[in-house]
């Protein structure tokens, strides 16, 4: 038989510091990568399920990853994706490109378990449209402007 | 329906707090329990701060979704002030929706499960520094008390991940899983998880699916009835409320009491509690 798996859609949040200006608010910090994402997994795997689990989980691998939303699939191997899953909740904090140097807190928020990865796009696409609803909502009744930075420069949704 | 009852205000700070709330809301939690804790009764406000926020024994609108912040108390209990006076004739402790004690110690405990309260909140992100012993923990079930698992400590630090998991053997051992509510107690927003994260992760540790499930859905919906019993009502079974709480669909059981001006100002009517509103 075929070995299966599933694709957990998770969504990174992270809050930022005050130092940006209040009416703005910082979703995604643009330093953020599928590596450092991984990275992170893998280390509260091995630190919460042992080396047995990393072993088991070594095909474990971020299939997509959008440093605008924060939205991401990953794949893990079917048998142990309670572990997984649970390993990406205990996850606290990602470090960006600059290594160790810029670590930041955050946390993962799994939205859906699919079995294939058409399903999770599936998913993934449903939850961004309503993240960005959700977005026009809280601009419309703050009247600030809402900020994705990512690598590609601002987005920004005007009211 | 998604509940939290431990949100710490105290440690959260105004920013973190107002962040936690807006995260919860994200997370499809509906109701979360503004948690306050004391050492002594005496310093305890007299009037509610928010008032008409808490969920009334007979309100019969069903699909009520709106977000609501209710208040808590947790009374910390160790030797030294185990005779507090705990019970339904201290009027200051009706001020708060949720009444909560967290006994440091095992004489503590047996105080604790024999007062008047709604949550018993064991320390488990450290070694408990006693056995749970089946005798005491069922005079607490039997009494529709819950115990309360906090995940804030098992997100923050690695150690208290350790005692958390150990504790809730334990607790399963003695309850197999039974009269458990799981809250937050986090200290900061990011120390939340989602529902469903935190269901996966009760059910890795060793819970039961099912009451992974009802400890943050029923269990703690049962806390709030099992509050606003202790609360509104006399004895647990009549329930005194003015003729204006009524909605219109629960109108009828007023029978053919004169409406509007022909009462006089003030006047009550007596009905028994319709518990079937709160789902």
């Amino acid at each position: 038989m075929r070995f299966k798996n599933r694709y957990l859609a998770f969504q990174l949040l992270s809050r930022q510091s005050s130092s940006s200006s209040s009416s703005d608010r910082l979703l995604i910090h643009e330093s953020i990568n599928r590596d450092g994402i991984l990275k992170a997994i893998k280390t509260s795997l091995e630190q919460n399920f042992g080396d047995m689990a990393v072993g088991i989980a070594s095909n474990l691998s971020i299939k997509y990853f959008s440093p605008m939303t924060g939205v991401g699939i990953l794949r893990v191997p079917r048998d142990i994706y309670k572990e997984c899953w649970a390993a990406v909740t205990l996850v606290t904090s990602v470090t960006g490109e600059r290594g160790e140097r810029d670590r930041i807190s955050c946390l993962l928020n799994v939205f859906h378990v699919a079995g294939t990865i058409k399903q999770a796009q599936i998913n993934t696409i449903e939850h961004n449209k309503s993240e960005v609803l959700r977005l026009q909502d809280a601009l419309k009744l703050s009247g600030s402007a809402v900020w994705f930075k990512g690598k590609g420069g601002f987005l920004n949704f005007d009211t | 329906m998604f509940f939290d009852l431990n949100l710490p205000a105290g440690s959260l700070g105004a920013s973190e707090y107002a962040a936690a709330l807006e995260m919860q809301q994200r997370f499809g939690v509906t109701v979360v329990a503004r948690n306050t804790e004391v050492k002594s009764l005496s310093n305890l406000r007299d009037s509610r701060a928010t008032p008409g926020l808490a969920p009334e024994v007979s309100q019969s609108d069903a699909k009520q979704t709106t977000f609501r912040i209710l208040e808590r108390l947790t009374i910390v209990l160790d030797d030294s002030n185990t005779n507090l006076r705990i019970d339904a004739g201290n009027q200051k402790l009706q001020n708060y929706d949720v009444l909560a004690v967290k006994p440091l110690t095992e004489k503590a405990l047996l105080s604790a499960v024999n007062a008047d309260v709604d949550i018993i909140q064991l320390d488990l992100s450290t070694k408990l520094p006693f056995n749970l012993r089946k005798t005491t923990l069922n005079t607490a079930i039997q009494k529709g008390i819950y115990f309360e698992l906090s995940y804030g400590p098992c997100i923050r630090d690695q150690n208290a991940r350790r005692n958390i998991i150990s504790n809730l053997q334990s607790i399963l051992r003695v309850t197999a899983g039974k009269h458990l509510v799981v809250t937050s107690d986090a200290i900061r927003a990011l120390d939340l998880r989602s529902p469903h994260d935190v269901m996966n992760l009760l059910q890795v540790f060793g819970l039961p699916d099912k009451y992974a499930r009802d400890a943050i859905t029923t269990s703690p919906r049962s806390v709030l009835y099992h509050a606003a019993t202790r609360r509104d009502t006399l004895k647990g079974f009549v329930s005194v409320e003015p003729l204006d709480a009524l909605t219109e669909g629960v109108k009828w059981k007023m029978g053919d009491v004169p409406t509007g001006k022909e009462l006089e100002e003030g006047a009550d009517f007596v009905s028994f509690g319709d518990l079937s509103g709160f789902e």
